[in-house]
């Protein structure tokens, strides 16, 4: 199993190395490849997905070593295990693993007929965009992981650019430069972690294994790293800020923060998304987001959890913002993309607030409504893609009523919108409730905030669907104002790739809403081992740990969420 | 046992015998030319000849060790010395392969005769184990420079680099050799490691009255060689010389004295005075911290808003010494014990990141040249525009030349910049001086600062639209030799990136050497015990105080 993740995570690499070498292929070729190449890794991850062992919180699939570690030696640094290649999936890295090999086969259903110029080009970047991320989830090793994650820059910079709409240009280079910027300071965060880890644990011991070092870091008494003090307590706010487990929390968040985005650095995003082909807006918005989310997890909560706890309230407070704020600017939108888009930085708020309320019930709800912003939202930008192809603009104010051209269409835009809107029975609602029930226990007041935007979630998306879906036909293009005349020959139905894109996604979106329990599973016991770190009674923190079983819901996932909470409990 | 002069002597010989078929071919090529008028191909080929002569001499000579000489002989062939005068060799190939039509026929022996002497030159700094051999060493490559600068063309811009590199060049070398001086008066010796050692715990030289002497040495040498490095305050030569001269001398340029002037800190600087006395080596940290800060900030912020190519890489290069100074602010931190290093060393990241600076730099000057070399203008990022679409495989070498420049991962330069920060980070901190933290916060935000401008040369190649479409047969090729250096280093960037374990363990053991001291009058490194203060009556004339 091992062979095979490594297998799975490299396949996309070479898939995309012979797109780049085959000499001149058409796009009719290019894509035939890359979609064998994302089916395969798919049939691969899935295989993954069947293999693991549920209830174990530990990495699986890693391979050990001849030594002891996992991985295979890669950088000797002193006399320690080095940096490694080592990959192995827990609960949480597994579902996003499987999320990124699904999205991808969307992506090249999105690109099916768009894409003809400097095809074989274009899906080799997709692929290694797919290695890229397959190998950051997959990563057990610090180093390793930063290294992908960076690399991720390097195929969408591209994509953005090349294949990318009117303003792709400036887009680019925006996207490139601020996600550069906050991941290098990630950089010395993650340097900061291994200095620590080596200067304070007995014995000493140079290691870059992300188990090793979540385990090694809990466990150092050094008084400042093991007691942080919260903001009220110090004597200034450099002081504050200055304290180790503080400033390490700052700097790693500095680079997920961006990828995220929370609120005041969210302002690359709108560009990227809106200028980026269908399928990078797909996958950034399906993937990318996740990695802040999951960086968050691995390395702020899990490596610095008196860090988090300390400034807990001030995240909290702009996870609320963003979701405000980013639920407020997609109601203004006039532009199907842009909407969505902004959607995005609101729902990307909740999972920012679950993570930061620290409570299994909230975190738990985050990681699940990680996959669930990844389909729902790709399912969206995949819809925004098909309309995109037939009307060439988005603007809502020149179309309506398309259900009567596009019946099929119509349902999946619906569909996916109800998703995203979190309708009770659909995926949205399972994972956006535990949060806010979760957080609840902890920020009262925040959540009720909170919970507005996802009443303004479904005020903006349901706009668009009376705008775009309902009313009467109106279609965007030639002299065509639409009085219902018929030249529908101008308009292909969907496509059979386009289904073929979109109806997983949407069938995940029914399968979470409805059951998911074997999802939880999964993302549960590796919740828990990280949440089992966190301060049991941060200052500042009123209510018991406990109380977030009592957290009301009638929804499946309470019964599984409240027999687990107790690991919360000291 | 003490080993006698003879044997000294014979033994640096032979560890010098790369260097020497080097200087003799050079010397043989510059006499053969006035009298064969060949084509410069010839001469070109001879010059790779013996390139390739001296690799085989070094690979010979690479196992004798002179740890039992290494107070004695002027040079060392330690693991710093083979890995730099490897490294110099390896890219006197590839400035080669750039250089090759670069000169006229008539001028070609003068000029590659030059060339080998400034590769040889660059090696001895490597070797050197002696002020004074240092200084040689750095000398053999500032005066056939000079010529170099001048040789390929000849006109009022080239004139004016020329003269400006010449007299600042000079005074550079005046200021070293101050340095130096009270380096010698300090301790009087001028071996290297003997220095090293009596600054360390063998001498108590520094106390707090020598305290100010040593500080004078410190300021002048980084001063000297801050000039060959282009560091601020000394770095204001360099967009001018850069901008004038023939782009191969700018390639060359942008490598050479910066490899030799960083090698020249890790043996005659970092090696010495952080074994020593920490009064010393917190006031060379904080200057080091002050050159490099201010080094970053200027190189890149400038850099953003150049619109020539060269003028826009004599900026980069000007930032990527900060980023070195980084590592020598590092290396300057005290070291307890040499012989443990501790996970991070400065040393190593620097001797690291040259080697990546050394193939992405070349690389990126070399695409500039192939272009110039088949007809084409290149001096401003807007003449690249395009380029993906008429050069795709040259446009692919210049992007990952680019990205490995602003240290993207998984490219050599994205190591470098790893192995330097975290030798900042690993730093104890200093009272009194800001910590190397926060120069390492300085200097990541510097980074995506300059990530900037190389990117706006590849939206440039990629996203530009070609400004005219000459005729495709109009067009000619540069030569093979131009197109191999380019690939090579596109090629080494990425593989080095990959694969940087070898390259890391090899700065590792440099930095170990560089810093290790062989205990006196014994004939290998295990003799640990440094009691036999004696024997070190023996090769140390008395100080004077």
């Amino acid at each position: 199993m091992a062979t095979l993740l490594v297998v799975t995570v490299l396949l996309p690499l070479l898939g995309g190395l012979a797109l780049l070498l085959a000499p001149k292929l058409d796009h009719k070729a290019a894509r035939w490849v890359a979609l064998a190449t994302t089916l395969a890794t798919l049939a691969f991850s899935l295989v993954l997905v069947g293999a693991f062992q549920v209830g174990d919180a530990s990495a699986q699939f890693a391979f050990e070593g001849a030594d002891g570690h996992a991985g295979l030696p890669w950088v000797a640094v002193g006399s320690g295990p080095g940096i490694r290649f080592a990959l192995g999936l827990d609960g949480v890295a597994l579902s996003l693993f499987a999320l990124t090999s699904l999205l991808l086969v969307t992506s090249v259903f999105c690109s099916w007929s768009s894409i003809t110029e400097r095809a074989p080009t274009y899906y080799a970047l997709l692929l290694f965009l797919e290695t890229g991320l397959l190998g950051l989830f997959a990563s057990l090793d610090v180093v390793l992981f930063y290294i992908f994650f960076e690399f991720t820059l390097i195929p969408l910079f591209f994509l953005v650019g090349l294949y990318g709409g009117p303003e792709r240009r400036r887009a680019s280079i925006t996207f490139f430069l601020y996600t550069l910027a906050g991941s290098l300071l990630t950089l010395l965060g993650v340097i900061a972690l291994i200095v620590v880890h080596y200067r304070f644990s007995t014995p000493q011991v140079l290691t870059f294994s992300i188990p090793e070092l979540t385990e090694g870091l809990s466990r150092i008494t050094s008084a400042d790293w093991a007691f942080t003090r919260p903001l009220a307590d110090s004597f200034s706010l450099s002081q504050f800020l200055l304290q180790p487990q503080v400033f390490i929390f700052l700097l790693l968040f500095a680079g997920f923060a961006i990828k995220v985005p929370l609120f005041p650095f969210h302002t690359w995003l709108p560009l990227a998304h809106v200028e980026a082909p269908t399928a990078g807006s797909v996958l950034l918005a399906g993937v990318l987001l996740k990695v802040g989310g999951y960086g968050f997890l691995r390395f702020n909560l899990a490596m610095t959890p008196m860090g988090t706890a300390v400034l807990a309230p001030m995240l909290v407070a702009i996870s609320v913002i963003g979701i405000i704020y980013g639920a407020l600017t997609a109601l203004a939108q006039t532009d199907v993309k842009r909407l969505v888009a902004y959607s995005s930085v609101s729902h990307m708020g909740f999972i920012a607030l679950g993570l930061f309320s620290m409570t299994l019930v909230s975190v738990d709800g985050a990681v699940l409504q990680m996959i669930n912003h990844g389909l729902t939202t790709g399912a969206l930008f995949a819809c925004v893609g098909v309309l995109y192809e037939r009307y060439h603009t988005r603007e809502m104010d020149r179309m309506g009523g398309i259900w009567k051209r596009l019946p099929l269409f119509a349902f999946f835009l619906i569909l996916a919108s109800m998703g995203s809107a979190a309708v009770p029975g659909l995926n949205g609602f399972v994972g956006e409730f535990p949060i806010l029930a979760g957080s609840f226990s902890r920020f009262p007041r925040a959540t009720v905030v909170a919970a507005i935007g996802i009443i303004l979630g479904a005020y903006y998306l349901f706009l668009m669907l009376q705008k775009v879906i309902f009313g009467p036909l109106r279609e965007p293009g030639g002299e065509g104002h639409g009085h219902g005349h018929d030249d529908s020959a101008g308009v292909p139905p969907v496509q059979w790739y386009e289904i073929a894109g979109l109806a997983p996604l949407l069938a995940l979106i029914v399968i979470i809403g409805l059951y998911p329990k074997p999802f939880y599973d999964r993302i549960t016991p590796s919740v828990e081992s990280i949440v089992a770190r966190f301060p049991a009674e941060g200052a500042g923190m009123s209510t018991e740990p406990n109380q977030t079983v009592s957290a009301p819901g009638e929804d499946s996932p309470r019964a599984l969420l409240a027999r687990s909470a107790q690991v919360t409990a000291p | 046992m003490i080993p006698d002069q003879s044997e000294t002597l014979s033994r640096t010989i032979l560890v010098l015998l790369p260097e020497i078929v080097l200087a003799l071919s050079a010397a043989a090529i510059m006499v053969a030319g006035p009298f064969f008028r060949r084509g410069r191909s010839l001469w070109a080929g001879l010059s790779a000849a013996a390139i390739g002569a001296s690799l085989l001499a070094l690979l010979a000579v690479s196992g004798s060790g002179t740890d039992a000489f290494a107070y004695g002989s002027v040079a060392l062939n330690d693991a710093l010395s083979v890995y730099g005068r490897f490294a110099f060799l390896i890219t006197g190939l590839i400035l080669l392969g750039l250089a090759h039509n670069q000169v006229g026929d008539d001028r070609a022996a003068e000029f590659f005769g030059a060339l080998l002497f400034v590769i040889s030159g660059a090696m001895l700094v490597c070797a050197a184990n002696e002020l004074i051999f240092l200084f040689v060493g750095l000398e053999l490559v500032s005066i056939p420079t000079y010529l170099l600068l001048y040789l390929p063309r000849r006109n009022r811009t080239t004139q004016e680099a020329t003269t400006k590199y010449f007299f600042l060049s000079v005074f550079s070398s005046a200021l070293l050799l101050f340095g130096f001086a009270y380096l010698y008066g300090l301790t009087g010796v001028s071996n290297l490691k003997a220095l090293a050692f009596l600054m360390g715990g063998g001498g108590e030289v520094i106390t707090t009255g020598t305290a100010a002497i040593g500080s004078i040495a410190v300021v002048f040498v980084t001063a000297g060689l801050g000039f060959r490095v282009a560091a601020v305050p000394f770095h204001f030569y360099a967009p001018d010389v850069y901008q004038g001269a023939p782009t191969v001398i700018t390639a060359l340029l942008a490598w050479i004295p910066k490899g030799i002037g960083f090698v020249a800190m890790i043996r005659v600087l970092t090696s010495v005075v952080s074994v020593g006395e920490p009064m010393l080596s917190e006031r060379a940290v904080f200057l080091a911290w002050l050159i490099a800060a201010a080094t970053l900030i200027l190189g890149n912020t400038v850099a953003l808003v150049q619109t020539n190519l060269k003028r826009l890489f004599a900026y980069s290069s000007i930032a990527h010494a900060g980023y070195l100074m980084v590592g020598v602010a590092a290396a300057f931190a005290r070291v307890e014990d040499p012989a443990n290093l501790g996970p991070y060393s400065g040393a190593e990241g620097i001797v690291f990141y040259l080697a990546a600076y050394a193939l992405m730099t070349l690389g990126a000057f070399g695409v500039i040249l192939y272009l110039e070399g088949s007809g084409e203008r290149a001096e401003t990022i807007d003449d690249l525009s395009g380029l993906s679409r008429t050069r795709p495989l040259l446009s692919l070498a210049m992007a990952l030349c680019l990205f490995s420049l602003a240290g993207v991962p998984p490219l050599a330069g994205f190591w470098g910049k790893f192995f330097i920060f975290a030798s900042a980070w690993t730093a104890e901190p200093i009272q009194g001086i800001p910590s190397l933290q926060l120069l390492a916060v300085i200097g990541v935000i510097n980074a995506a600062i300059g990530a900037y401008y190389y990117l706006r040369i590849v939206a440039a190649i990629y996203y530009g639209t070609p400004a005219r479409s000459p005729a495709a047969e109009s067009r000619s090729a540069a030569g093979w030799p131009t197109a191999m250096a380019v690939g090579t280093c596109a090629v080494l960037s990425l593989i080095l990136g990959l694969i940087p374990g070898p390259l890391q363990s090899a700065s590792r053991r440099a930095a170990v050497a560089a810093i290790g001291q062989p205990a006196p009058g014994t004939s290998g490194p295990e003799g640990e015990d440094e009691t036999e203060t004696d024997d070190v009556a023996l090769v140390r004339p008395r100080p004077v105080r």
